[in-house]
């Protein structure tokens, strides 16, 4: 046995354990690699020998060689990611050449189903979604979980409000929680991300949380949008149990693994990128216009006279004062790329400056990647990844409060005849509220800044490789850590400090958040022409502390913001402190690629249940069947050349909240002594994970000899064990109480169309319709129904109640309790397209949501502020029903929006070799729209809102929010 | 599945973990306490003491705000909530919000407290007379929001638990101060924990008696409305409390506030000249008072330009705390000698009510009244209104004699329009709708 130039051949026959080898026979194919775009050599695409274990994949000029002893011929399986797989039956010596044509249907896509294997997706016995990087940012999206927006069918992507920085929900197939965690794992490179919301403090000043609801509501980001949304190469999304089982007790809202970018062997590729655009307000509510004296006296009394006399009764449009920015956009990222066969690189930058809306807002971002490849021996392979990102945001201060000093309430309270504006550094009182909008804006200071490090390794080591059999053993570790400090600052002369007893504050909150996984996974494979087995056990360990500090500091002298300044500060800490550890056995079996079966099982403990010893177990198995692989379709392939049934059922957990199964007491201190007073929470020492059980039903179709897919899949969830916080009577001296208390059921349709319509050299066109909805309903509850945030009866609640929608909006009509509407929509449906004809290319998305009702408190409190656009010819009606009649302010959510479109040109490889001798691969200029048309009939800013952050029941209710904007880019990128 | 879990797989997961723990990660366990707070058990009878004296006060603005406002004795303008203006005038009010839930919640929240403190010390009878003294007082709150609705003194959170009535709810609530009396009475000269400044003057035994005797009295009277006899009951408790002709009207158990970490300012306290205030004196404060009544024009400051908000209109702004941590009363000398003229009246003994009613007159700068059968009530109701401006009691005051429908001393400030109802007064509050109202 032979070992030809070590440079370009890669040598599988080296792992042979098989002793007894035919002398004489053997296979050596080499040949090369390309695409059909391309007649470059394709580095890293994988050539496995069909039936066995062995395999290779190309060199840096897309080369490869397979030498098998021992057998003279077989059938070469060539796969790269993004391409359709080929196969090429060889004998003896021979030398095959192989173009791979793209895959947009990902068809021959490789997915991962557990926590070390994968599986082609033309096996897959799920419906488990993919986004490339191509498809996920074609727009600069500011965040990660904005970008998935309408990309595949299940998923329901809405931003809380429009802060510069995030803060979005993502909620798969539906809600799987009513308190429970509501938002889905999120894996980067084998690293569980934390995806916190931490509230700023500003409470402090806002109080929004001092009367009708305790919730706080601060307006927080979820901190997946630290992650680079550029580094990405692709997402896979595991919707529902059936998928994520192995993931136990943290998946019971889906799973989002995402894997960055990894640097490809052969030259060094530079590629840089540059956007400018800029972003303006997405829609105006309009405001009421006072004709006459008599009509503010009427409203207002005697401040309403003076002032409209004062300013000579003039309009002011606020909306342009407070909202007409057109904020900058800037996003800069360059990425370099290579390696040898040994090592490979991807390095990555970006800095990104937005702009807000909102004067002195915006959201700054700098992040750096190194990820590195490298194979230390046959044996053994690793691979690093490290991340720092630093975020910086101003967001301004919006959303709901009783003190009347953010910025949207003030605007609700703040008639047009009033004249705010400053004249010489004098912001004129506004009499009508306790704050002048345009002082707070430019006084105030409410910044967000988070330096974060996430860094991974795995170690490959490959035990065992021979003609049937691999035994590998994978370790993995990650560490996420990231400090964020919150300041914000109230210095003294704005109006609502000057009027506190003690003016002038400054809110500092500090959080220093770690979360760390090690996983052990054993991976065999065993492998026959007929039949091939994987067996994969692991055992995971994790863990997460973080630790918040917040400080307010009161009476502050004049330019102070150093919290050791105030005359009275207040302190608080919360600690989350929280470890799992588990183990998953695996077991996948694969006939001859026509049957594919798979059961498997996670245990996991965690310290958030009441019995930590107890490993809560989640099994999972699943089947599927390609029809067409056997004879009797023939008569149908011209109909469906590649049809597949599928069955998957699974189970997931959700934990409990660490704080559940403590009864503690909070600090209540009075006379300089401090005092330990009984919270509102009481201790359930049998708390234990809330459990999902997902039964999914679909089918695959390739249609139209390759050019279309349709994918139909039908769920049923059952969620039992409900993680529920049951109001107690009050006079049991507490106020609410954790426990496992229900069951709830959903059910929906998922149906996705993949189609190439029209492909030549010079016009092609992919198109992807999407099409989902859910259906849930709460069929067992084991407390009285109860009532899940809002503000009171009469201001719409969500309530959850037998045999009703869990997402169910009540209030109160006439006295009587109502069900008024009901928050998930009827449907969502998205039609992304890209077409390319000659050097142009054009993507756009749609976005649908039919249904889905939110509760409008902006309108109500426009109306009592008498500044509603509509205040004469509606708002006096409503206000006369205000307390009575809670249904004329919840109001339909539906839109139809154009979320993303990108028109870009490449230049001719020619004309880029003419103009830059050589020095430029490419040059391609676009242009590029976010949110740019929005359809629908509600009358606020925009449907996707959440005055209370992420919920799974409690979303959509707007109180004046930070508005919606839209943004339009311009861009360049070229290589070298 | 969970629950036959087989035994092998557990040890060999077991072995495995071990196994790796032994590569790197330190083998730390699941099983820790909360973090964050201490369990009942880490704490000392001194943080509850002190706990349930801070905690009385928490929610206790929006207690006072709820009952001013509903007896017309202010209005609370806030623009972000309009149910101040709206709900609380015109009904009905939401079993479920949180006008009728905080406070409420609050209160039972000390209750709670008090509760694990009799546990955590069951010999000590100082700690015994502290803790039902304050449960009966926190229990008296939530009697004057509920009234006829009820109040639980069954703190089992069943769902079969009884709700009292007014009456019945008086009755206990007087139990439970004599229950502490008689600790009191046995707990020796001094009390082993230390209470705020607040109780100055009533930090032992025999002086917190004094306190105790004082919230008795107030009690009485309230039964009085059901049983005159009660009012006896009232004269005699009266006797034993820190009353005193003599003494500053001010006397008497406070609540402290401090800017400190984890404490709370005065509830009621804005700067009377701030361009925007939300507690204002309702109108008929300046309209009904008497020239030269000090008690008017110490406690409002009339602003220059009056503030109109959904309809309502006042320049009043209080000045009954002096500051952001002034203290606040819980029960003062002025109460206890107008209770005192209280129960007399309702003894139809009007001379001993003229004089403490003149004594409190004179001390206001007023000039003596002959009280009559006819008047003497109105007179009361009329210097309680100047005496305890803005402390909580005019609501239930007025309720107790059936005059929350006299748009005299309780005006409709807006009259129905063609799209809106008039203003109504509400009575008493709806039980919340956790403890099964609504």
């Amino acid at each position: 046995m032979k070992v030809a130039d070590r440079k370009w051949l890669l040598v599988v026959a080296a792992f042979l354990v098989c002793a007894n080898l035919a002398v004489g026979q053997e296979l050596d194919v080499s040949g090369t690699v390309t695409t059909k775009d391309s007649d470059e050599g394709l580095p890293g695409a994988n050539v496995k020998l069909k039936g066995t274990t062995l395999g290779t994949s190309t060199d840096a000029n897309g080369k490869f060689r397979v030498q098998v002893p021992g057998i003279s011929k077989g059938t070469l399986v060539v796969s790269y990611i993004g391409y359709k797989t080929v196969e090429v039956a060889v004998t003896g010596s021979q030398q095959v050449n192989v173009a791979l044509e793209e895959d947009v249907l990902k068809l021959s896509e490789v997915v991962i189903t557990g926590l070390a294997t994968s599986v082609k997706r033309t096996n897959l016995a799920n419906s488990v979604a993919t986004v490339s990087a191509q498809e996920l940012v074609p727009t600069p999206a500011a965040t990660l979980d904005g970008a998935l927006s309408g990309k595949f069918a299940g998923i329901t992507v809405s931003q809380n409000s429009g802060a510069p920085g995030g803060g979005i929900d993502v909620r798969l197939r539906g809600i799987s929680t009513i308190n429970g965690a509501n938002q889905p794992l999120y894996i980067v490179d084998g690293v569980i991300v934390n995806n916190a919301e931490i509230q700023s403090g500003v409470n402090a000043v806002t109080l929004a949380a001092a009367a009708g609801s305790r919730f706080p509501q601060d307006q927080p980001v979820n901190r997946i949008a630290d992650i680079n949304p550029n580094d990405i190469d692709n997402i896979e999304v595991l919707k529902g149990a059936s998928a994520a089982a192995i993931y136990g007790s943290k998946a019971a809202n889906g799973v989002i693994i995402i894997n960055t970018k990894r640097g490809t062997a052969g030259k060094t590729k530079v590629d840089v990128r540059q956007q400018i655009g800029f972003t303006s307000l997405l829609k105006k509510l309009g405001a009421r216009k006072f004709e006459t004296v008599d009509e503010a006296r009427a409203q207002y009394g005697a401040a309403g006279e003076r002032e409209y006399l004062r300013s000579g009764g003039i309009f002011i449009d606020y909306e342009d004062e407070v909202y007409g920015q057109k904020g900058l956009l800037n996003e800069t990222t360059i990425s370099v790329q290579g390696g040898s066969d040994r090592t490979q690189f991807f390095l990555s930058g970006l800095y990104k400056d937005d702009e807000g809306i909102v004067k002195n807002t915006g959201y700054e971002k700098y992040s750096g990647r190194l990820n590195l490849n490298h194979r230390l021996s046959d044996r053994i392979d690793f691979n690093f990844t490290t991340n720092f990102i630093r975020t910086s945001s101003d967001r301004g201060l919006f959303g709901n409060d009783n003190s009347g000093a953010t910025i949207g309430i003030t605007l609700a309270f703040t008639p047009s005849f009033f004249d705010g504006r400053p004249s010489g550094g004098i912001y004129p009182i506004n009499p009508f509220n306790s704050a002048n909008a345009l002082q707070t804006i430019d006084l105030i200071e409410n910044n967000e800044l988070v330096h974060r490090t996430i860094s991974a390794g795995q170690l490959t080591f490959k035990i065992l490789r021979s003609q049937r059999q691999s035994l590998d053993l994978i370790m993995q570790g990650g560490i996420d850590f990231f400090s964020q400090v919150n300041q914000s600052y109230f210095p003294i002369d704005l109006q609502f400090e000057a009027n506190s007893p003690l003016p002038g504050t400054s809110i500092r909150g500090l959080t220093d958040s770690r979360n760390t996984n090690l996983y052990y996974n054993l991976v065999h494979r065993y492998t026959t022409s007929s039949v091939s087995f994987g067996t994969a056990a692991g055992l995971q360990f994790e863990n997460q502390n973080r630790n918040n500090e917040v400080t307010v500091a009161d009476g502050l002298p004049p330019d102070q913001r150093s919290v050791d300044q105030g005359s009275s500060i207040a302190v608080q800490q919360n600690i989350v402190l929280q470890r799992e550890r588990g183990f998953f056995v695996q077991e996948e079996i694969d006939l001859g690629e026509k049957i594919l079966l798979t059961a498997g099982v996670r245990g996991d403990a965690s310290s958030t249940n009441g019995d930590t010893k107890k490993y809560f177990l989640f099994p999972k198995a699943s089947a599927s069947l390609r029809l067409s692989q056997y004879g009797f379709w023939q008569g149908l392939s011209s109909l469906s050349d590649e049809f597949k049934l599928r069955v998957a059922y699974g189970e997931t957990g959700n934990l409990p909240v660490p704080t559940a199964k403590f009864t503690s007491f909070v600090p209540a201190n009075t006379g300089g002594r401090g005092g330990l007073l009984l919270g509102d929470v009481r201790g359930n020492p049998d708390i234990q994970p809330e459990r999902v059980k997902e039964l999914e039903l679909g089918f695959d179709a390739g249609l139209f000899n390759g050019n279309a897919l349709l994918e139909f899949t039908y769920f049923r969830k059952n969620i039992s064990d409900l993680l529920l916080f049951r109001e107690l009577p009050p006079s049991s001296g507490y106020a609410s109480e954790a426990l496992n208390g229900g069951k709830m059921e959903s059910n929906g349709v998922e149906v996705s169309l993949g189609m190439t319509p029209l492909r030549s050299n010079t016009f092609t066109w992919n198109t992807r319709l999407n099409f989902y909805t859910t259906d849930a309903k709460v069929t067992e509850l084991e407390v009285p129904a109860f009532n899940v945030l809002g503000f009171a009866d009469v201001l719409g609640r969500y309530r959850i109640e037998e045999g009703k929608s869990p997402t169910q909006i009540v209030g109160r009509e006439n006295g009587v309790l109502t069900a008024l509407g009901d928050e998930t929509p009827d449907f969502q449906m998205s039609l992304n397209n890209s077409l390319r004809f000659g050097n142009f290319e054009l993507g756009f998305l749609w976005d649908w949501k039919k249904g889905g009702d939110l509760i409008n408190l902006t309108k109500l409190l426009t109306d009592l502020g008498g500044t509603s656009g509509d205040f004469d010819t509606g708002g006096q009606f409503r206000l006369s029903n205000f307390g009575t009649r809670t249904s004329v302010f919840i109001e339909d959510g539906s839109y139809f929006k154009l979320r993303e479109a990108e028109l870009s040109y490449s230049f001719s490889k020619a004309t880029v070799a003419q103009w830059f001798g050589g020095q430029l691969s490419y040059l391609r200029l676009g242009v590029s729209g976010r949110n740019l048309v929005t359809i629908s009939d509600y009358s606020s800013y925009d449907p996707e809102v959440s005055n209370f952050g992420n919920q799974a029941v409690g979303r959509s209710i707007e109180v004046n929010p930070f508005p919606s904007s839209r943004s339009l880019y311009f861009n360049v990128a070229f290589g070298f | 599945m969970k629950n036959i879990f087989p035994k092998l797989m557990r040890s060999a997961a077991r072995l495995l973990m071990c196994l790796a723990l032994l590569t790197s990660l330190a083998c730390e366990t699941l099983d820790f306490a909360d973090p964050n707070s201490p369990t009942a058990e880490a704490t000392t009878v001194q943080n509850l003491v002190t706990g349930i004296e801070a905690g009385m006060r928490i929610d206790y603005d929006i207690y006072l705000r709820v009952v001013s406002v509903l007896a017309r004795e202010a209005y609370y303008f806030e623009p972000s909530d309009p149910r101040y203006t709206g709900e609380l005038l015109k009904g009905p009010l939401d079993p479920g919000g949180f006008l009728v839930t905080r406070s409420w919640e609050a209160r039972y929240a000390v209750i709670g407290t008090c509760n694990i403190l009799l546990q955590k010390a069951p010999n000590d009878r100082g700690i015994a007379g502290y803790a039902k003294t304050i449960i009966a007082y926190q229990l008296l709150l939530n009697h004057n929001y509920t009234y006829e609705n009820g109040i639980k003194v069954d703190y089992s959170g069943a769902s079969t638990a009884a709700v009292l009535n007014a009456r019945d709810g008086l009755a206990a609530i007087a139990a439970k101060l004599d229950e502490a009396q008689a600790d009191l009475q046995a707990a020796g000269s001094s009390f082993s924990f230390a209470l705020s400044s607040g109780f100055e003057g009533f930090n032992t035994p025999a002086n917190f008696l004094k306190f105790n005797r004082a919230l008795r009295a107030r009690v009485a009277v309230y039964q009085g409305a059901f049983d005159a006899g009660k009012y006896n009951d009232a004269l005699t408790a009266l006797g034993q409390s820190f009353l005193n002709d003599a003494g500053a009207l001010d006397l008497g158990v406070y609540h402290v506030y401090s800017t400190g970490s984890g404490d709370l300012l005065n509830p009621i306290f804005e700067i009377p000249s701030a361009a925007a205030i939300k507690l204002y004196g309702h109108p008929i404060f300046k309209r009904d008072a008497e020239a030269g009544d000090t008690r008017y024009s110490s406690k409002v400051f009339v602003r220059p330009t009056p503030t109109t908000f959904e309809g309502l209109t006042s320049d009043l702004a209080p000045t009954v705390a002096s500051g952001a941590t002034a203290r606040f009363p819980i029960i003062r000398n002025e109460e206890l000698l107008l209770l005192r003229a209280e129960a007399n009246i309702g003894l139809n003994n009007l001379p001993a009510a003229q004089n403490d009613i003149n004594l409190i007159r004179a001390k206001a700068g007023l000039g003596a009244v002959t009280l009559t059968a006819a008047n003497a009530l109105d007179q009361l109701l009329h210097e309680k209104h100047y005496s305890l401006f803005l402390e909580g009691h005019r609501w239930i005051d007025l309720r107790r004699y059936n005059k929350l429908g006299d748009t005299n001393l309780v005006p409709i400030d807006r009259a129905a329009t063609e799209t809106t109802p008039a203003d109504i007064v509400i009575t008493q509050v709806p039980l919340p709708r956790t403890e099964g109202g609504g």
